[in-house]
């Protein structure tokens, strides 16, 4: 057994009580007990305190204790690290139900379609996009042609591509133009606006 | 003397729903002026080519001109046939195809033959009798016969042609035509004599069933170009209005185009619909109409700065002491930006018109110098009944709307207001009974308003959260979070459109419910809450009061 481990294992041996450092030298002659005492402190493993007049010697956890019994001031800290502790617990639970919530919802809405990706901004850019490549001399398009290439595109009903025509429209209203006619469209002062072009 | 505002000894804008001669006189916006000088390069185009040859088969244009319907397709029409500028060059025929019914040939013929004006008409005759008194040097004999010279008449040579030319115009004497013919043989084909004869003799419409073919209308129309040119120095225009993919519209118009018709310029005017239903109606047509030499283009006639400026344009034609101010001039503007963002439906030409006809004679039973709120409001009331603000539930007048919305601007100062809306609207619904226990204390923490059962006994806790800064709004609705361990549900009741997150939060469990006002709701609770603190609220007010509850997600 080397030095450290002959003086620990005396060490643990004490209990709650610890060991004098002298009577640790009077026992352990043929070694440097000082050094050998340094680095089991340094390593964490032995605390050497005072104790009445005298120097004592525990292992931390056994020092842990006798603190606690000793030492009121300490017993208030170590009770309110436990609370803390307790609450970052707490905490990191809900953190944890928190993470695994949000991936199981970004899962349930990665399986669903194209649809739910649809938003204005996006519904513009696409819906621009078809007003561009429209062949036609004038800029007018029919609104049914643009659903056709919408509609399928982000899986939209005709309902739901007109709401967002509406909307569309209304935001961007220096935009665009209606006009009446086609087949499908807006209703505006009763009249069927089937026809689109930007302006 | 009846007054109206800003001065005006008259109500300028129109009172039609089509355009009148009178008021086409006048045309404001941009899209529409940059679409009226596109129009007149092209006259003046067409015109300077002429100048001292004679016209061929080259010297003729199409012009369209595709817009959606109460654009001012039709007003544009008319004011280039009666500009100033025009009318020294040439000779316009409106016809509107929607008036001719049944389309056969003599009909439209018949209408293009309508479409010239009365002055154009007396301005050909008159003009044809000169261009015969002229003719006397080489044709005395026939002229003097053509005017029924007498013999003491004849005694005094051919001094007094002129004055019977006027006498003949005036119907106090007639031509004798048998001489007519020979005069006229040297300088016009046969066809422009007998229309020469028609005019001269008043039966220019009622010879249309003469005409046996298409061909023959076209001859005619050439004819008459032709005469137009030699006798007026003028081109002749045709416009047609409402040109559709009926069969004899297409038929006709692709006649005229083939025919190309010299000295002469075809002004198509129809809607997108109309043009795309050529497209697949006849190909053949429609690729005509797609080489035209010019598309006029009236994108953007809807816009707010069109609508603006073509309102403004009527009151300054009018206003001739220059009583109408830029300050005039920028409150006016508030109006109808306020109508244009609200009422979706009135965002064209003929609709805003219509409204600023009505709220001008309104301001004038009022006595008001300037159009305000109230005058729009009761107008819209008046003319479209059933008009709302959009997506108001407390049917707010346009007034009351204007003024709160003023106030809206900032919404720090507008949440404590908001919040005590809120309370009032719960206490409502509470003595409604669609919600209880309802308690104003601050007892869950921190950031909530105010706390409740639902009809179903959940404890819900609402927050009102209004603010100009997303990073305070977002602190604001974390703070009110924390109180959901104490309440089942939290009603967030915020402003700011760029918050982080919304709707329902928390796996979909309806825990914390993020609403957003938008300028209308807060509108609504505003004004519900004026009307509440006057004791206004009425049976059906009480109705909408718990819809509104309803669509903020407090019942």
């Amino acid at each position: 057994m080397s030095a450290e481990e002959l003086v620990l294992e005396k060490i643990l041996s004490t209990g709650s009580n610890g060991i004098k450092k002298s009577e640790l030298k009077r026992e352990f002659t043929s070694f440097d007990l000082d050094q050998t005492l340094e680095n089991l402190v340094n390593d964490g493993k032995v605390c050497v305190d005072k104790k009445g007049a005298a120097y004592y010697c525990w292992t931390s956890e056994v020092y842990l204790k006798h603190l606690n019994n000793v030492d009121p001031k300490f017993r208030i800290l170590i009770e309110r690290i436990k609370f803390i502790e307790r609450k970052l617990d707490i905490h990191s639970n809900s953190v944890k139900d928190a993470i695994n919530g949000l991936i199981e919802l970004l899962k349930v809405e990665s399986t669903e379609s194209h649809k739910s990706l649809v938003n204005l901004d996006n519904f513009k850019i696409e819906f621009d996009t078809v007003l561009t490549r429209s062949n036609s001399s004038i800029g007018w398009i029919e609104l049914g042609q643009v659903r056709d290439e919408l509609g399928q595109k982000f899986d939209l009903s005709k309902n739901e591509f007109y709401e967002l025509v509406e909307q569309l429209v209304n935001a961007y209203h220096n935009e665009y133009e209606l006009s009446t006619g086609g087949n499908e469209g807006l209703i505006l002062r009763g009249l069927l606006h089937g026809y689109v072009r930007g302006i | 003397m009846r007054m109206y505002p800003y001065g005006l000894k008259l109500n300028p804008y129109p009172s039609s729903p089509t355009p009148s001669y009178v008021d086409s006189q006048i045309l404001g916006g941009r899209t529409h002026k940059d679409a009226k000088q596109a129009i007149i390069t092209c006259i003046s185009d067409l015109y300077s080519k002429l100048e001292g040859t004679s016209p061929t088969d080259r010297d003729f244009r199409l012009i369209t001109m595709i817009q959606d319907v109460g654009s001012g397709k039709t007003h544009l029409a008319f004011h280039i046939k009666g500009l100033p500028d025009l009318i020294e060059k040439a000779v316009t025929s409106y016809v509107d195809l929607s008036q001719v019914s049944p389309r056969d040939i003599h009909n439209i013929y018949d209408s293009i033959l309508g479409g010239f004006s009365y002055d154009d008409i007396e301005s050909l005759r008159r003009s044809v009798l000169y261009f015969l008194c002229k003719k006397a040097d080489d044709y005395g004999s026939s002229v003097r016969k053509a005017f029924n010279y007498g013999f003491l008449d004849n005694l005094s040579g051919n001094k007094h042609l002129k004055q019977r030319a006027e006498e003949i115009l005036k119907g106090k004497q007639k031509l004798n035509f048998q001489y007519v013919s020979e005069i006229l043989s040297s300088g016009f084909s046969e066809i422009q004599i007998e229309i020469i004869k028609s005019l001269l003799e008043d039966r220019l419409r009622t010879d249309v069933s003469k005409i046996r073919s298409l061909e023959g209308v076209i001859n005619s129309l050439s004819a008459i170009s032709d005469i137009n040119l030699k006798l007026l120095n003028k081109i002749t225009i045709f416009q047609f209005d409402e040109f559709d993919s009926k069969r004899e519209s297409l038929e006709f118009i692709k006649a005229i185009v083939n025919a190309h018709i010299p000295s002469s310029i075809l002004m198509l005017i129809l809607t997108p619909s109309s043009y795309d239903e050529i497209k697949k109606e006849n190909s053949s047509v429609f690729d005509r109409l797609e080489k035209a030499n010019y598309k006029i283009d009236l994108a953007g006639s809807h816009t707010l700065g069109e609508l603006k400026d073509i309102i403004f344009e009527y009151i300054k034609h009018y206003d001739e002491k220059k009583y109408f101010t830029p300050d005039h001039e920028n409150d006016l503007e508030t109006k109808i930006r306020l109508v244009y963002d609200e009422f979706p439906d009135f965002r064209n030409v003929r609709s805003m018109l219509n409204i600023f006809y009505h709220a001008t004679e309104q301001a004038s039973k009022r006595g008001s110098f300037i159009i305000d709120e109230s005058i729009i409001d009761d107008t819209i009331k008046i003319i479209y009944p059933g008009s709302k603000i959009r997506g108001s539930l407390m049917n707010v007048p346009l007034s009351d709307f204007i003024q709160i919305k003023k106030s809206v601007n900032s919404m720090d100062t507008i949440e404590p207001d908001i919040r005590e809306a809120v309370r009032n609207l719960l206490t409502l619904t509470n003595y409604e009974g669609y919600v209880n226990e309802l308690n104003f204390d601050n007892l869950v923490g921190e950031g909530i308003d105010i706390t409740y059962n639902d009809s179903y006994g959940s404890k819900i806790a609402v927050s009102v959260v209004i603010k100009d800064e997303p990073i305070k709004t977002q602190a604001q609705i974390t703070n009110a979070s924390k109180s959901l361990n104490i309440v089942d549900k939290l009603v967030v009741l915020t402003g700011n459109t760029n918050r982080i997150f919304g709707g329902t939060s928390r796996n979909g469990n309806d825990v914390t419910t993020i609403v957003n006002m938008d300028n209308t709701k807060i509108v609504d609770l505003i004004y519900f809450n004026k009307k509440y603190k006057m004791r206004e609220i009425l049976d059906d007010d009480l109705e909408r009061a718990i819809t509104l509850a309803r669509s903020i997600k407090l019942c």
